[in-house]
């Protein structure tokens, strides 16, 4: 009895406000700066009705985007924004985020296990403050040759196996490939390497090149590598794209994610300094974590997301979230000495 | 010319069409050794076809070639003993004047010392001692020639052809290289087919001239036969201003032609076999064999009018117009003199001219 | 009297209108190729004197990325070992390209001009899709592989055909070969008829004639040729890397590492400049090779 009058003094009280905002729009107002596939119409559309709110979205096509985008209007442009946790850490040192209030978002709790837990997610959290949310993800693994490849491979060791010489495609970037080596030595961080340590790793390298047949710049440089030529095992440094591009042409591969663990690029949500309505930000955040808007972002874009389980990681599956590394332009150098290499 | 000189080079029947269109039909045409031979036609008219055939650059469609009686028709170009001038001398522009001129004999595998010797004497017969550093480039158009010409005659051919080789020459130096040529030819003792336009040049260069028109011979002889005795009208007209009338033969003997035309009845005397009573043609005067005047004693006579008098350097041109018959035009060519050709206009007077210097062409 | 000084007065105007008509257009000839290629290349040039440190551009001069250049073991060999590479390009573009272009010149009347402009039309298709081709002809699935399977020549793929060195080199001369016929072409266009007939005529045979005739007369297309793919081998960075396999390590691509993925612009500009110097010096070459003939 007093639920029902509760909602019929709520259901009023909306009404009246509705009628005293102007016809078309609603009061409430939210503005988003994201990826395209992170934001899609029906999803907005639903989050409009649900919210009673207008939002607004636009898209980028590079990092450096987002960051003139926020930066340049010192956050007041927009409430939201998508961006991965590497790149995260600088706009938290400007201070252009706004921790969340994660009683807000309680699908936060329902994430999978790996995000569950924001503290054991490097980069989103500082000074105990939840900096951002982590939205989707994809890692960068090893593709091989069902065919050809009987046992699935388990470690990055499986480019330096002479069974493939040969019969390795190699990705051309000095940064990742450090990065994977890292890992295969053992090594915790692999994004701040020593000078010895890029020197074990370089050493390794070159006897990896010794396997490769070629390196690929893009996705689609890979697939027309593989289409012409004996290939059994790939770097797959796009990891879900690749596969479809790869599945899409009719190659019968699968994908692994290295025991060692696999380097993995991690977008998240993130709240501006300038967020204007603050809750309605954090209803999207909730909103978007919901497993059926989960499990469509993943069938869109082939992204990892991270309410339910899909292709990018298995639950037990190692990711090491990608950082900046220590110095991009010695890993560059160390990489063409690499290449350069008899 | 005590005894005929022997047959160096023979065309017998030679055609060469191109497509359907055929530019030399039929042609019969024997090259004396050791003449100097023109071969006259206007542009068309097959003569530069007859050379690059000679010379190998073409092979002809029908007929054939022969040196001293062999047929040559498929031998190759480069060992064909005749040397080509070019008409735009054909030099090579990356060779020195002694590389050019001494070319032929380098292709042969001649010694080196002995090139340089025959190069040396080639230069010195055209007049060009020293010049063997310099480039073509850096010659002019009358050096060029002479390069040309000593780099034909150092491997000593039988013939020598010469495709227009003076046409890009002004006058004076034209003149200058035609009596050079002559007197070059005459000490080589090479024979000599030399290509032309230029009927003037023909007739001071040549031993014998071939006149050439639309593919065909017209008529081949001596610079004087073909001026004085044409064997045609083509050749009659090709070679200046000749005085022609329509004529019929009204008797043919020994002593010559009586020709009977509308202004009256001429005489002539002509070495041209086989022309029969009631045969018609033209009759043929030079226009300087024309005497005006009087007193003047031709066996072929008409009074005419003066129409007008004009002078054009060393000869004065007279128009003049039969008096009883006035469509009758005559052109006369008279030597000019310092005080003016005294011929009113309008006067009349006889115009008369030798038996011999008359002539007669069957249509 | 007035009238003379009209006119006067108009030709004066005349003139001055194209004098300063022609100062303006001899102004504007310095000033665009001045604006657009010699002050980036001046610009490029400081930038090669400047240094980076972690990750700053620090406008001090320095010719510390020039002796970088030189001291490191990895850039030298690299650097003579692409210079040895393009020399194999220009060798191997003007080996196929003399032949084609021979033929193409003796083709008979305006013909020919329609077949080299054939032989021009794939320089306007994508470099890449051209690439993308070769790859897939020349790999070991490739088209020419599975051919030579199918027909039993050989038992299993042949692997030497891609991803090294040599491939490289095919590829860029495959590439760059209308460059080479073009200029190899045009001098054997120039080359008049009637030289050759008086070679033949002078009794030379075919083969004497191309010796001394044919070839002295288009050494200097064939230098340009072998220069303009030397030049456009060297600054090649996308070949190598899709064809060379491992060992398709060029100057070019750590030229190009050092703008796209070490952001050491002034390294890279430095390397730019030893490039530079090194096209200089084949231009140089090419025309001192060239003028030697006054013709």
């Amino acid at each position: 009895m007093r639920s029902i009058s509760r909602f019929l003094l709520s259901a009023a009280a909306a009404v009246a406000a509705t009628a005293f905002v102007a016809a078309p729009g609603f009061a409430k107002e939210l503005r988003i700066l994201a990826w395209e596939g992170y934001a899609d119409p029906d999803w907005v559309k639903a989050f409009e009705a649900e919210c009673k709110c207008d939002v607004s979205v636009v898209f980028i096509g590079t990092d450096d985007e987002i960051w003139a985008k926020i930066k340049g209007s010192e956050g007041k442009d927009f409430d939201l924004f998508a961006v991965n946790t590497a790149q995260l850490q600088r706009y938290i040192d400007a201070g252009l985020t706004t921790p969340y209030d994660l009683d807000k978002v309680p699908n936060q709790k329902e994430t999978l296990e790996r995000f569950r837990d924001l503290s054991k997610v490097t980069g989103v959290m500082r000074d105990g403050k939840v900096m951002a949310i982590p939205y989707a993800f994809d890692s960068i693994g090893i593709i091989y040759d069902t065919d050809k490849v009987k046992e699935a491979p388990t470690s990055w060791k499986v480019l330096w196996d002479p069974k493939y010489a040969g019969k390795v495609l190699g990705y051309d970037n000095g940064e990742h490939n450090f990065t994977i080596t890292a890992l295969t030595m053992g090594i915790a961080d692999p994004f701040n390497l020593t000078d010895d340590q890029l020197k074990e790793a370089e050493t390794k390298l070159i006897d990896m090149k010794k396997n490769v047949l070629s390196f690929y710049t893009t996705a689609d440089e890979a697939l027309q590598l593989y289409q012409h030529n004996d290939i059994d095992i790939i770097f797959a440094n796009y990891g879900q794209q690749q596969v479809k591009t790869m599945l899409d042409a009719g190659a019968h591969i699968a994908y692994v994610n290295p025991s060692e663990g696999a380097p993995a690029w991690l977008d998240t949500w993130a709240m501006t300094s300038g967020v204007q309505d603050k809750e309605l930000a954090e209803s999207w955040v909730n909103f978007v974590l919901q497993k059926q808007i989960g499990q469509q972002l993943s069938e869109r874009t082939g992204f990892g997301n991270t309410v339910v389980p899909f292709d990018s990681a298995k639950p037990g599956d190692k990711l090491v979230w990608l950082r900046d590394v220590e110095d991009p332009t010695r890993r560059a150098d160390l990489w063409n000495e690499v290449k350069a290499s008899p | 010319m005590d005894e005929m000189p022997k047959t160096l080079v023979e065309l017998r029947d030679v055609a060469k069409r191109y497509g359907g269109t055929e530019v030399l039909h039929g042609v019969n045409l024997a090259l004396r050794d050791g003449e100097f031979m023109t071969v006259l036609g206007p542009s068309g008219s097959g003569k530069t076809t007859i050379l690059r055939i000679i010379g190998g650059l073409i092979r002809p469609s029908g007929g054939a070639v022969f040196l001293d009686g062999v047929d040559i028709s498929a031998m190759p170009i480069n060992q064909r003993p005749f040397n080509t001038v070019f008409q735009d001398y054909a030099l090579f522009p990356h060779m020195t004047v002694a590389a050019n001129v001494g070319y032929g004999l380098t292709v042969r595998g001649v010694a080196r010392a002995e090139i340089r010797k025959k190069v040396d004497e080639a230069l010195h017969l055209v007049a060009l001692d020293g010049f063997g550093t310099r480039y073509p480039a850096e010659l002019s158009g009358g050096q060029q020639q002479r390069v040309a010409l000593a780099r034909a005659i150092i491997c000593q051919p039988r013939l020598i052809l010469l495709d227009e080789p003076l046409g890009a020459l002004d006058a004076e130096l034209r003149r200058q290289m035609q009596r050079f040529l002559k007197q070059i030819q005459r000490e080589i003792r090479t024979t000599f087919l030399f290509i032309t336009h230029d009927q003037e040049e023909a007739v001071t260069i040549a031993d014998r001239i071939c006149v050439m028109n639309r593919g065909g011979i017209e008529q081949i002889g001596s610079p004087r036969e073909v001026y004085y005795r044409p064997a045609n009208e083509y050749v009659a007209r090709f070679f200046g201003d000749n005085n022609l009338i329509d004529a019929t033969v009204a008797d043919s003997g020994a002593d010559g032609l009586r020709l009977a035309s509308a202004s009256g009845e001429f005489r002539a005397r002509t070495s041209l076999a086989g022309i029969a009573r009631g045969q018609a043609g033209k009759v043929l005067v030079r226009p300087e064999a024309i005497v005006l005047g009087d007193a003047a004693g031709g066996q072929n006579r008409i009074r005419v009018r003066i129409e007008d008098a004009s002078f054009v350097g060393p000869v004065s041109q007279v128009r003049v117009r039969a008096v009883a018959k006035p469509d009758l035009a005559l052109l006369v060519k008279l030597p000019s003199r310092a005080e003016g050709i005294l011929l009113a206009p309008g006067s009349e007077m006889e115009a008369s001219w030798s038996e011999s210097e008359c002539h007669f062409v069957p249509a | 009297m007035s009238l003379r000084a009209g006119i006067d007065v108009a030709e004066l105007d005349e003139g001055r209108r194209a004098r300063s008509y022609r100062i303006a257009t001899t102004a504007l000839a310095y000033l665009i190729p001045g604006v657009f290629i010699l002050l980036p290349l001046i610009l490029f040039l400081v930038q090669s004197f400047y240094y980076v440190d972690h990750g700053k551009e620090v406008h001090e001069l320095t010719l510390r990325n020039y002796v970088r250049f030189f001291n490191d073991a990895a850039f030298v060999p690299v650097f003579l070992r692409t210079c040895i590479l393009c020399l194999a390009v220009a060798v191997i573009a003007v080996a196929f390209a003399y032949p084609v272009a021979y033929l193409l010149a003796s083709i008979e009347g305006r013909r020919k001009y329609v077949f080299a402009l054939a032989f021009v039309i794939p320089l306007m298709m994508s470099y890449i899709i051209k690439i993308y081709a070769i790859r897939a002809i020349l790999g070991s699935n490739g088209f020419l592989n599975r051919i030579l399977l199918a027909l039993g020549i050989i038992d299993a793929p042949l692997t030497f055909l891609i991803f090294n060195l040599q491939a490289v080199a095919l590829t860029l001369a495959i590439l760059l070969l209308p460059f080479a016929i073009l200029p190899i072409f045009i001098a054997l266009e120039r080359i008049p008829r009637n030289v050759l007939d008086a070679s033949a005529d002078l009794g030379a045979s075919a083969w004497q004639t191309f010796r001394r005739v044919i070839w002295p007369l288009s050494l200097q297309g064939t230098v340009v040729a072998a220069t303009f793919t030397f030049v456009l081998a060297l600054g090649d960075f996308v070949t190598p890397q899709m064809v060379g396999g491992t060992s398709g390590m060029t100057f070019g691509r750590i030229i190009y590492s050092q703008f796209g993925f070490a952001f050491n612009w002034p390294f890279g500009a430095a390397l730019s400049v030893v490039l530079l110097a090194l096209v200089l010096v084949a231009l140089a070459i090419t025309g001192l090779v060239t003028r030697r003939h006054p013709s």
